[in-house]
This record gives C-alpha cells, structure tokens and sequence, in this order.
C-alpha cells in the first residue's frame, strides 16, 4: 500500500501544497482530482523518488522511503508524455525493467509477449517507438510500467493529449488492464469523467490538503 | 550563371590558386623526384605509428576529462554556469603555441619532452570540442526518459551505460572523431612539448623542410598524411553511421536542475571546481612566469617588451607583434570579402553557389603545415618567388580562416527573409544595393564576429607561419616558437610575455565572435 503524510511541495518559491495527507490500501485504484498546476505531478514525482519533498514522509508497503533513491522504491509511472526510450524497440522498452533485474532472455520475452498481448499490441515487439501512433505508444508505456509488478503504478494524466474516439477506447482498455492486475494505482488527472472510469475512489486534492491559491 | 553564383567565384579562383595550385605541386613533386625513397626506411612509419596512436590517446583522454563537466553543464543550473561555461571554452580558442608554452611552465621538468605532456595538453585543449559537441545533444535528452530508467529499477551507472550513452553516441562519435583529426595532425603543441624526441608526422614535415632542407621527403609526408586523412573521413562517414546509429531527439524546452536541488549536488560542485583549477592553471602558469626571470619576481621580460631593445640571441618583440597586427588585418580583409561573397553564393547561387560553398570547405582538410609547404614548392623562384614576399603570411592565414568565415556566415544569410530583398527590387535598388542595404545591414553582427574570428586565427596560427615566415620577420607564435627553443632564463620569460599578449589578443578577438555567434 501507499501512504504519505504532512506532505510539502514548493514550485518558484510558493507552496504548491501543504499538510497532504493520503492513504492508498493494496490494490485499490484511486484517482486524485485537481486542477492544472496544483500540483499533482509533482505529488507523483515526490512519490516516485524523482523531487524531493520541502516536509512529510513516503510509505511503501509500511517501509519508509523517503530518502530512498527513485530506483529502489519499487515504483512504476506512466509518464504524460510517455518517455519510451527512442534508441530502443518496443520490445526492449516494455523488457527494460526484467533486464535492469537480470531475467534470463527467454523469460523476459515471455513477460514482454503478455504484457503487449494485454495491452493489445501483439506483433509489435519489433516495432521501432517513434514510428507509433500516440494511443500505441500510450499503450507501450502502460505495458513498460507494469511488467516489473511495482508495487505502486502512478498514472500521470495518461490520457491527455489523445482524440475523443482513442481516449474512450484506451480509457476502457485501462480500466480493464488495471483490474487485471489488481496494481496499486495513484492516477491524478483534471478530467472527472476519467477519474470516476478508471478509479475504485476519487479524492480531490483541496479535501486531502491545504493548496496554495494559484 | 545567375549574378548571385558569380560572387562565388573570387573564393573559388583564390583557393585554386592558394591551395589547388600547391597540391598539385605537391603530388607533381613526390611522383617527379626520388623523394619516395623515404619511405623505404623505417623513420616515417615509427613517426606514423607515434602520431596515430598518441591522437587515438588523446582523444580517449579529452573525451574522460570532458564529460563530467560537459554532464553538470548540460544538466545543471547555478550561479556563474555561464561564466564556467566560457572559461572552459577559451581553452580552445588560445593558439596552440601558447597552450604549449603554457604547459611548458606548468609541467615539471620529468614530464616534459614526452608523450604525457603531449596527451596531457592535446586533452586540455580540446575539452572545449565535447563541451560544445556533446553537450548541445546532452542538454535535448529528455531528462524523464532518465526518471522513467530509474522507475523501472535502473541505478545511475545503469541509466548512464542504457540511456544517456547510447543517445549521446552519435555526438560522441562526433567529437572523438574531430578531436582525433585535430590530435593526429596538431603542430604547435607537439613541436613546443615533444622536442627533439617525439615527432608526429606534421612536426616532422616542418623539420623536414625548415631544418634539412629536404623539400622532396617533406612534400611526400605531407601527400602521405594528406590521404590517409581523407580516407579516416571517407570511413567516418560512410561506416560511422552504421556502427553508431543516431536516433533524432525532438526539440524541448532545455531543462537544468538548481545544482543545489540535485541529488548529489557536491559530486556536481567537485567537478565544475575541479574542471576550473584544471583549465585555469596553465593560464595563470603563463602570467606568473612572464613575471618570473629564473627562480626571482621581475618586470624585465615586459619591460623589453616595450623598450624595443632586443637582447642577443632574442627576437624583436614589437616587430613581432606589429608583424602579427599587420598580417591580421590583411588577412582578415582578404578573408571576410571573400568569405562574405562566398556565403552569399551558397545561399542564393543554386547548384554553382554551392559548389563555392563546398569548394570553401577544402582547407579544413588539408593541415596548415601542408599548405605552407605547398606554397614553398609552388610559388618558388620559378613562379615569382611570391614564397619570399611578405604578403604570402597573410595569404596563407586567409586560406586557413576562409572556410569558417563561410561556415559562420551562411547559417546568418539563411535567416534573412527573400521578401525583403524582393521588397528592395521592386523599390529600385540594384542587385549591389540590395545586398549592401539588405543581405550586409541585417548580417553586420555576424560579420563582426567573422572578423573577430579571422583575426584571432590568424594572429594564432603557427602552421603555415612557421615555414613561410621570414627570419627578421616572425609573427608572435613564431617568435615564441624560437624564443622557446633556446636556453637563457631571460628568453624562456620573453617567450611567456608574449605568449600573454597572443592570449589576450585573442581572447579580445573571440569576444567578438562570441557577439557574432549570438546574432544568429
């Protein structure tokens, strides 16, 4: 599970957020409400390793992370601009985190084939990234994030920037790939109607901190 | 021929007659005479074999020392970055002979006249090219696709050896590669801190020639080195992007951490300290001894500077630098008319203009030393004995500094909008008018920092120079080079003043590049 606690974030000298206070039990998918710029991306990076914190504490299944570096936390993200690495095939960019654990080839082409079979990209092991279409590579990340089995997956506004047409689609796909695999998900998101599809609960970000005005 | 091809011409006549011309006495030379007896004897390969392994160490070296600092610049943000910035870049600007002297001072007298001391400077010098090279690409990484690396379990190194250095290939490839170029056929720097003892091939033609006499040897060196150049560039960009496959970055918005922020912000501090104590101390070597006469503090060495009084066995220090200011100026008139007609033909000249453009580009590939030896060979008694009168210094200095005049102006030319040269047209101005009231008035800056440019190569340059100057007749680096080469404490401080006052003329010089660079 997650827990963070009297969180404090600072972006050009003001506090994004102070006091944040949230509790995410195992496997329970929930959705933080906010407004552009409150700073729920940098709540995920907080989270995550990436920033560190002006005050507060990160707890990962009970073990405190705090000032533990990023790769060690056993933390998995969905970037919003997706961050596939582009010297690499889909394949090698979905098996990067089995290949940072040393698993044996054939088990990490196994791995590789069920997460692409999941998200729906059977056949595009070989595919170079950047010649993927924004909902592929969409899918691509998701698969990466998961195939470690973190034990906390942050979806940072996975759906923006899609059509309505691909977004509808990837946010059924989502939904679906998530209950699947029963992950821990923190998704922070502006859009309502995505919140309530993809999470088990939806908080806003005023009712679990004090936020600074923008 | 349209007009705008036509102003392509001068440059390309200039270069056929200072550099075409020279080549094929060159080749003529080594075919016609018994020259190539040479290299029948065991002296021009272990010379070869020196020469390609220490520019292959050099490179590896100015690539270990470069990329700590080119990773903290790139990457980070903090007071003076862009202050630490432009001091790790004069290094490359100063000329070679006082990078040489410099190190001369600085290294003690065990590490002097070996192949350390060559490496050591050769790395020094060139920290600049990475900086530039590799961090231009270094700062377009995205740094999530690092975060995301890390979020799936990848520690630094990790991320480093799978991310960072296989996006980065294609300009590291870059850089070695001209870092190499610029090892392999460095002159200036092998001659002051090799001595005797460790000759490359481009000392050895200039010994050759200066020293033996021996035109012939000399010429086929010179033809020998000349190929295998062309045929490591040849490769480079034929196989090179096989081997290292580039991938494009998007263009982003460039994204540095507060150094303080960083996670290890004092690995980050050590290193920029570091890099400074390391690229500054040569420098402060020369001034300290320029102030220094043997083991004791005195002015004598800047007081001759300005008595105008030579001391025996010395060389005429004012004549020196007025010799070297004259020839800049000539050099710089020659260089920046032709240059600026140059680059208006590859811009606006179609398919003739830019056979100008890549006709300007031929003296980079032929080393300096090779194209004063060309001009000896071509331009003898037979043709004029041009090789004997002065103005052949500031033509050589020309040849050398035409192909960056072209390379810093055409970029500037590109940016000037047709419509207003159209809008010029159709309100009576002629085709010169257009380009003086037009092409010329929105360039100015850029022109500027070509002069600047020109000027600094020229009162640096050491190549040419040194085979085509006169005795009575040196231009600073080439003083410096004699004063260098003779023993008495009073000389050895005579040669660091100089070597100062070259650095500092120089720098002035950058300084307007620098202004140039901006306006693009």
């Amino acid at each position: 599970m997650l827990h963070v606690e009297s969180l404090r974030a600072r972006h050009d000298g003001r506090d994004l957020f102070t006091n944040l206070a949230l509790h995410i039990a195992t496997g329970e998918r929930v959705a933080l409400l906010g407004p552009s710029g409150s700073g729920k991306t940098t709540l995920l990076r907080i989270i995550a390793g990436l920033e560190a914190a002006e005050a507060g504490r990160v707890f990962i299944n009970s073990r405190d992370v705090t000032d533990v570096a990023p790769h060690a936390r056993g933390v998995g993200m969905v970037f919003q601009d997706n961050q596939l690495f582009p010297h690499l095939d889909v394949a090698a960019n979905v098996g990067y985190g089995e290949a940072v654990r040393r698993l044996p080839r054939a088990e990490r082409e196994k791995v590789v084939a069920e997460m692409l079979e999941l998200v729906g990209l059977r056949g595009f092991a070989g595919r170079d990234v950047t010649t993927l279409s924004g909902g592929e590579a969409k899918r691509v990340a998701l698969a990466r994030a998961l195939a470690p089995q973190p034990a906390v997956l942050l979806l940072d506004e996975p759906l923006t920037g899609l059509d309505v047409e691909l977004h509808d689609r990837l946010l059924a796909d989502v939904r679906t790939v998530l209950a699947t695999r029963k992950t821990t998900t923190l998704h922070v998101t502006h859009d309502p109607a995505e919140a309530a599809a993809i999470a088990d609960r939806v908080v806003l970000l005023a009712d679990v901190a004090n936020v600074a005005r923008p | 021929m349209g007009w705008a091809a036509l102003t392509g011409l001068p440059g390309v006549a200039w270069l056929a007659l200072f550099v075409g011309v020279p080549v094929v006495a060159l080749v003529v030379r080594v075919v016609d005479t018994d020259s190539l007896r040479v290299m029948r004897t065991s002296v021009p390969w272990r010379i070869g074999w020196f020469t390609l392994w220490q520019a292959v160490l050099s490179a590896v070296t100015t690539l270990v020392v470069a990329l700590p600092v080119t990773w903290v610049l790139a990457r980070h943000d903090f007071r003076m970055r862009r202050t630490v910035r432009a001091i790790v870049v004069s290094g490359f600007l100063l000329p070679s002979v006082v990078v040489g002297t410099a190190f001369v001072g600085l290294l003690p007298e065990g590490l002097q006249r070996t192949w350390i001391a060559i490496v050591v400077a050769h790395a020094w010098f060139n920290v600049a090219v990475v900086l530039r090279v590799v961090g231009a690409r270094w700062e377009r990484i995205d740094t999530g696709l690092t975060d995301a690396a890390a979020l799936l379990g990848a520690a630094p190194l990790r991320r480093m050896r799978t991310v960072t250095l296989p996006l980065l290939a294609p300009s590291l490839a870059a850089a070695t590669s001209v870092v190499f170029l610029f090892c392999f056929t460095s002159y200036g720097i092998v001659r002051l801190l090799g001595g005797p003892g460790r000759v490359t091939i481009e000392s050895d033609i200039a010994l050759r020639a200066l020293q033996i006499g021996d035109i012939g040897s000399a010429a086929v060196l010179a033809v020998a080195q000349a190929v295998f150049l062309v045929g490591v560039a040849a490769l480079s960009t034929t196989i090179g992007p096989r081997i290292v496959r580039g991938v494009a970055l998007p263009r982003i918005a460039v994204r540095r951490i507060r150094i303080g922020a960083a996670h290890r912000p004092w690995t980050a501090r050590t290193i920029v300290a570091s890099t400074l104590v390391v690229v500054c101390a040569p420098l402060v070597t020369l001034v300290v001894g320029s102030l220094r006469v043997g083991s004791a503090w005195s002015l004598a060495g800047w007081r001759s500077l300005f008595s105008g009084d030579p001391l025996r066995g010395s060389v005429d220090v004012i004549a020196a630098v007025s010799t070297s200011v004259r020839v800049a100026l000539v050099a710089l008139v020659i260089a920046l008319v032709l240059g600026a007609f140059t680059a208006f033909a590859a811009v606006h000249g179609g398919r003739r203009g830019r056979f100008a453009d890549t006709v300007a580009l031929v003296p980079l590939a032929i080393s300096p030393v090779t194209v004063g030896l060309g001009i000896i060979v071509a331009f003898g008694p037979n043709a004029g004995n041009l090789r004997a009168s002065w103005w052949i210094v500031p033509i050589a200095h020309s040849l050398v500094a035409l192909p960056l005049v072209v390379r810093l102006l055409v970029p500037v030319l590109r940016t000037v909008p047709s419509g207003l040269r159209d809008a010029a047209a159709t309100l009576g101005a002629s085709p010169w008018r257009r380009l003086r009231t037009v092409d010329v008035a929105l360039a100015r800056r850029a022109l500027a920092g070509a002069g600047g440019l020109v000027v600094a190569v020229s009162v640096g340059e050491f190549g040419a120079s040194s085979l085509l100057t006169r005795r009575g007749a040196e231009t600073i680096p080439v003083a410096i080079a004699r004063l260098m080469a003779r023993t008495g404490d009073v000389l050895r401080t005579q040669a660091f003043v100089l070597s100062t006052v070259l650095a500092v003329l120089c720098i002035a010089a950058m300084i307007l590049v620098e202004r140039g660079d901006a306006a693009r």
